[in-house]
């Protein structure tokens, strides 16, 4: 803190600083389950809190509209930065998480209305994407079904001195995705979707098909890399139940 | 990311971490609790760090994060929703913490991760998702309003 004056706003600041350390570094290794006794307590607490709070998972499959792109010749699925609260890397994932999977189109796309408010035109700034299903690829017994139409996060804008670019390139007006979904099951309000999706993971559609160079070790991009529509839905059918 | 790294982090910050998340929990415990399960989700998805943001503050986002959730019972949290940082322990200085609680709630969050958490101006920027100068000027303008405000309180009384 080197650049702040050492005025009274600082002391008075520092000494309600509780300067205790009860820091414990093996607690949470045992909570991470890095220490092999506790893994199985640590994963049945995640998937309570999984319970709890909000899961979407989204794949996407994309096929592209424009054809003067040059061709892509790998394959890197998306993420959402930053945390993701819940395993996603897997189809066993998916059964404990998701509630539908689906492919679906990106209809349009906006600012979410509360951090436009707040942000201005200064950092990130969220943006949502309103999506039409095409089609059921899977729906977990007992599930709540998505709406035909709806809006959903759509990763962020950054914006700097009043111009806009995507922070990463997700949900792309008029490409078709496939979306692994799951339903908000809190309460919703103004900041939050019913149908959203975090740790978002994504694979274009090309030709109909997800692409073979899939630049993921992940079991999940390698259960769906290749497959048509059709063959996820018999894959999601036979692997994942109901 | 190693989960050496994430220890070396935990080791240097974990109480200005604590201290700063009290402002959020309202309790050192529930602080406390909400740091040990940040770091333990963050070794857990450490694959996930992707570097283009210091580590510390990816960590401390997971923290302010998973503070957030245990206060609303894990329902779905937005980093953006109002976060209301309140000093733990008002009665120890009543007057800094009422022009504290004067100040709107995301420049009194990012003056407590300044102070409290130690963070840096890049980190707090990562972590407010906001650019470095708007971190500078948000810390110059809390500084002269609660300057002012003190020396007001100095002045009367």
């Amino acid at each position: 803190m080197s650049d702040v004056p050492n005025d009274v706003l600082t002391v008075r600041l520092a000494a309600l600083a509780d300067a205790s350390d009860d820091s414990d570094w093996a607690d949470v290794r045992r909570r991470a389950g890095v220490s092999g006794r506790g893994r199985r307590t640590a994963s049945a607490l995640r998937a309570v809190a999984v319970v709890l709070a909000l899961v979407i998972l989204s794949t996407a499959v994309v096929a592209r509209v424009t054809a003067d792109e040059p061709p892509r010749t790998a394959y890197t699925p998306l993420e959402f930065p930053g945390l993701r609260a819940y395993p996603m890397d897997t189809l066993d994932d998916v059964r404990t998480h998701a509630d539908a999977i689906v492919l679906a189109t990106v209809l349009s796309e906006a600012p979410h209305e509360s951090r436009e408010a707040f942000y201005g035109e200064e950092g990130l700034v969220g943006r949502r994407i309103t999506i039409r299903i095409d089609r059921s690829l899977w729906q977990k017994e007992n599930a709540p079904s998505p709406p035909r139409t709806f809006d959903t996060a759509g990763g962020s804008w950054f914006y700097r001195q009043g111009v806009r670019e995507p922070l990463f390139k997700f949900g792309e007006v008029g490409e078709q995705y496939v979306f692994v979904l799951a339903k908000n099951t809190s309460d919703t309000n103004n900041n939050s979707y019913e149908w959203v999706h975090e740790g978002t993971l994504g694979a274009p559609l090309i030709g109909g098909r997800t692409p073979t160079d899939i630049e993921s070790e992940k079991p999940y991009f390698q259960a769906i890399r290749g497959k048509t529509p059709d063959e996820l839905e018999r894959l999601f059918d036979t692997t994942l139940g109901r | 990311m190693s989960a050496e790294e994430i220890e070396r982090v935990y080791r240097e910050r974990y109480v200005g971490f604590r201290n700063a998340l009290a402002t959020v929990t309202g309790s050192r415990e529930a602080a406390r609790d909400a740091v040990q399960e940040a770091f333990a989700r963050a070794l857990r998805h450490k694959e996930d760090f992707r570097g283009d943001a210091p580590l510390e503050a990816w960590i401390f986002k997971i923290a302010l994060r998973t503070a957030l959730e245990s206060r609303r019972n894990g329902r779905e949290i937005r980093l953006e929703d109002a976060v209301e940082p309140e000093l733990p322990e008002p009665e120890r200085d009543p007057e800094l913490a009422a022009a504290l609680r004067a100040l709107p709630p995301r420049r009194r969050l990012i003056v407590f991760l300044r102070y409290f958490a130690d963070l840096s101006y890049a980190e707090i920027a990562a972590v407010c998702e906001i650019s470095e100068g708007t971190v500078a000027a948000s810390l110059a303008q809390a500084r002269a309003t609660l300057g002012e405000a003190l020396r007001q309180n100095e002045v009367t009384r």
